[in-house]
């Protein structure tokens, strides 16, 4: 090579040096694994539809060859096989998932999509559609396992409003690729939840442990007044373990949950609930609390014996507020509280917290970020790592949304105006 | 999967980020780097044993990560695309400089054909013997020789690439 291709061969060679930059570190060996589980279970979902079409198409000739009417199989289901990482990323997380309206012209009823964008920049990355064939079905909620990884409710109902009825649901779980692409729609085991109408979903960060709060689905349900079930699923085995929503009757205090969460390792499993008496005989014992079940995937039982964690008007030192969410850390020291209304020296009536308290109701609360004349309160979304914060409220007439970084809101797209819910 | 193969994990913590400096001068894109390393390894997981045993593994993961790459850039992307906004946080430093450098590197790159670009990058940038690039593209030494040539002859002519060199020598 001459003496000239050399010193081209140098110079090209520093530029590509700084042109390829430092990439901070975001392949690991247990990202490798969990590719290697996901082309696994994809070869073997092939191996199966392949495997189903030939018994159908033997089935349909022989069907044929007796004059009898084919019918048509129905596709295959893949079985999971275990997840065993754990994954630490410890940075904000890439994506988000938003669930959006999308407003109509007025003749015709708004339509509601479920996007990933990017945190960066709010660029739209992937749509997501569930598998289910149906004219109506919804894609939500949607809960994180790690930062690339989601499990997905799909609920195939009547028709495009709230109040109708859901006819299926079944959890999916899908993965998010480092340059923002969607693959695996997965069905995942123990998911198929027939006609229940999902509301909410959290799952341990190695995908392990699914809960689920749901409610009759075959008839509108009064949420107010219907008791909800909390649905524990094994991902791994498919076992389920359900936490029966007490009856409203007279004399009895119901502990209905109004939002779950659920440790890194899933032997506790927290949920938020304001105790309500139907009928008169029984006591709504000072207001919210924060309940716990230990080893809620080991057997079912009844909500109402679920423990006592933290009173929380108590742990906040405060009579007048409401939390509209909860969360507990991965390691279920720290509770996180989206909180509206005053706290403890704190100016103004109007105002909406995130408040972290210790998972023992010892020890002072810690402010990591509030709004000061808000007072509306639409969603509050913990990434997998306890750590980042996505936020909607403002007032009715200037919502905001976006992600808490050090006591600041960083709006994120699209604006909040059409903006439902968030989560990392 | 759970039984891990032996000295992957040391493989993957000492190489992972060389793999995605190459994998980002091959795709230009530093999320299409990171998808094309993390598919490369995953391909090589099932075969570690033989690899390590037979061959230099580095060699064969670069080996999948060009021929992914060559079937990925065959495909036509019809999904989304991001808005050009600019991240929120700002940067340290003045980087003004490295962005000018890796503009022009990739486009300077992304006017080469894949086999080019793929002989350049491992060649000039991952400095492998010419014999090492032939066995990783499956090719004759003297086929890596010519393309590399092509491939140079091409970026001399790049004004932009050409007034950063000179910039360089100074």
């Amino acid at each position: 090579m001459s003496h000239d291709t050399s010193e081209l061969e140098t110079k090209l060679r520093t530029l590509m040096d700084i042109a390829a930059g430092e990439p901070p570190r975001q392949v690991t060996v247990d990202a490798v694994r969990r590719g290697v589980v996901r082309r696994r279970r994809a070869t073997s979902a092939a191996a199966a539809a392949a495997a189903l079409l030939l018994i159908g198409g033997v089935a349909a000739a022989a069907a044929a060859q007796r004059g009898e009417l084919g019918h048509r199989s129905t596709g295959p289901t893949t079985g999971r096989h275990s997840r065993t990482t754990v994954p630490g990323s410890s940075g904000v997380p890439r994506y988000y998932v938003v669930r959006n309206i999308i407003p109509n012209n007025g003749s015709t009823p708004n339509r509601e999509d479920t996007t990933i964008r990017a945190t960066a920049t709010g660029a739209l990355r992937a749509r997501i559609r569930c598998p289910l064939s149906a004219p109506y079905v919804i894609t939500w909620p949607v809960a994180p396992a790690d930062n690339q990884n989601f499990f997905l409710v799909c609920q195939r109902a009547t028709g495009p409003a709230s109040y109708d009825k859901v006819l299926e649901s079944r959890i999916f779980e899908f993965h998010v690729t480092g340059s923002g692409v969607v693959t695996d729609d997965l069905p995942v085991r123990g998911g198929m939840l027939g006609s229940l109408l999902v509301q909410r979903i959290a799952a341990t960060p190695d995908g392990s442990e699914l809960a689920v709060i749901a409610y009759p689905g075959t008839h509108p349900p009064d949420l107010h007044r219907t008791p909800p079930d909390v649905i524990v699923i094994n991902t791994r085995t498919g076992a389920r373990a359900i936490w029966h929503g007490a009856l409203p009757v007279a004399g009895q205090t119901v502990y209905w949950p109004q939002d779950i969460s659920l440790t890194a390792n899933g032997q506790r499993l927290a949920f938020l609930t304001a105790p309500q008496c139907f009928q008169t005989g029984c006591t709504t014992h000072g207001g919210q609390q924060l309940r716990v079940i230990l080893h809620p995937g080991s057997g079912g039982g009844q909500l109402n014996s679920a423990g006592l964690l933290v009173q929380l008007n108590s742990v906040l030192r405060s009579p007048a507020v409401s939390v509209a969410d909860a969360v507990i850390s991965p390691d279920g020291s720290t509770l996180t509280l989206a909180v509206m209304g005053p706290l403890a020296g704190q100016p103004g009536q109007d105002s909406v917290s995130i408040v972290q308290v210790p998972a023992s109701g010892q020890g002072a609360a810690r402010f990591v970020y509030r709004l000061a004349q808000a007072n509306s309160f639409s969603f509050f979304s913990a990434d997998p790592s306890g750590s980042h914060f996505l936020l909607g409220t403002g007032t009715l007439n200037g919502p905001v949304a976006g992600r808490i970084d050090n006591g600041r809101l960083i709006p994120l797209q699209p604006g909040p105006v059409s903006v439902q819910a968030m989560v990392w | 999967v759970s039984e891990q193969p032996e000295g992957f994990a040391q493989f993957v913590a000492a190489r992972e980020r060389a793999l995605q400096r190459t994998a980002w001068l091959l795709t230009g894109d530093r999320g299409l780097a990171e998808d094309l390393v993390q598919t490369a390894l995953v391909r090589t997981w099932p075969r570690w044993d033989r690899i390590r045993r037979r061959d230099d593994p580095e060699v064969y993961v670069r080996r999948v990560m060009v021929n992914t790459w060559a079937t990925w850039s065959r495909r036509k992307w019809r999904g989304e695309h991001a808005t050009p906004a600019m991240p929120e946080a700002p940067m340290p430093g003045d980087i003004a400089a490295e962005i000018a450098v890796r503009m022009a590197i990739r486009n300077a790159l992304a006017s080469l054909t894949a086999r080019q670009r793929a002989v350049l990058v491992l060649r000039v940038f991952d400095d492998l013997s010419e014999a090492q690039v032939a066995r990783v593209l499956d090719c004759s030494v003297g086929t890596v020789k010519s393309t590399a040539s092509q491939a140079l002859a091409k970026l001399r002519s790049d004004a932009r690439l050409t007034k950063l060199m000179e910039a360089e020598t100074r």
